[in-house]
């Protein structure tokens, strides 16, 4: 029974314990424009709104199950603190856009911009400790 | 296949040397290259110089080239019909790609008819989203385009409301 108390304390104890952040910091909070959208993953998924979210998308499909050549489909959205979004596609995304989005992970900052059908025309991301 | 194909070649190379040989090619000092002797060449130099006369007693008549060349022919064409070792022709072996099944225009338009529905639905969740991509597969590059684009219009008229993941 004792053994359980002192467990049960340590782990109470670990549990409260605060997480401690060093070094640079860009809090990268989502902005959306008539035809662009940026933010960093982690700003957007850490503020205090529900609202901001920014991310890509990839989709690889065939027409027939024979095919060997798949088609891409690309998209990126944003939405900032007030729920505006710009959101654009690409049926036929560059490789490099592919492996761009492919690397998108929580160090992430992204930056995307179309025209004001929603097609895609830019897109750059980065990678970095600051954005965590 | 190979050694057969070197076997007619050098079978024909020494047809074709026999046969020149036989219709008599003789070496031209003067030039130092092989000229064919004929009775008109022997004629015409006979007023002249007498060196160039053909030194080696053969038959002074124009080769038949003609001939010479079908007889190798014939002889390349009886090689290669030849049956292998074996005593078998090996078969080759074509293939032909399978055509890939066509889509119809009647999928194509039961996939935009489902399109519309989705979106004349005004939910836009996961689900959605995943048959509509599924739905684009059916679709060539132009109904894809309005298809999607019908789906911006109604996404920035605000007739869809946009839930979970993202936007397209």
């Amino acid at each position: 029974m004792r053994k359980l108390k002192v467990a049960a304390a340590i782990a109470v104890g670990l549990m409260t314990q605060a997480p401690s952040f060093a070094g640079a910091y860009y809090g990268a909070t989502v902005v959306v424009g008539s035809i662009y959208g940026y933010g960093s993953v982690v700003a957007a998924r850490d503020s205090g709104d529900s609202k901001q979210a920014i991310g890509c998308y990839i989709g690889a499909y065939v027409t027939n199950v024979t095919d060997t050549v798949s088609n891409n489909y690309l998209s990126c959205s944003a939405t900032d603190a007030s729920g505006n979004s710009y959101y654009c596609y690409d049926y036929t995304p560059p490789d490099t856009w592919i492996k761009m989005v492919t690397a998108i992970n929580s160090s992430s900052w992204i930056y995307f911009y179309g025209d004001s059908n929603h097609h895609c025309q830019g897109l750059n991301t980065q990678q970095g400790s600051a954005y965590l | 296949m190979n050694r057969l194909i070197i076997c007619a070649v050098t079978l024909a190379a020494g047809l074709s040397l026999g046969a020149i040989i036989d219709h008599g090619l003789v070496s031209d000092p003067r030039t130092g290259a092989h000229a064919e002797v004929s009775s008109d060449a022997v004629t015409a130099e006979a007023g002249g110089s007498p060196q160039s006369l053909p030194s080696a007693a053969g038959p002074t008549s124009a080769p038949d080239l003609a001939s010479m060349r079908a007889m190798i022919r014939e002889e390349l064409a009886l090689a290669l019909a030849k049956p292998q070792a074996g005593g078998q022709v090996t078969p080759v072996a074509v293939v032909v790609p399978a055509a890939a099944p066509a889509i119809s225009a009647e999928q194509q338009r039961e996939a935009m008819q489902s399109v519309e529905a989705m979106i004349s639905g005004g939910r836009w969740g996961n689900e959605e989203r995943n048959a509509f991509h599924q739905k684009l597969a059916l679709l060539d590059p132009q109904q894809r385009e309005q298809a999607t684009q019908r789906l911006v219009q109604a996404i920035d008229a605000g007739s869809i409301k946009v839930s979970g993941g993202p936007m397209l």
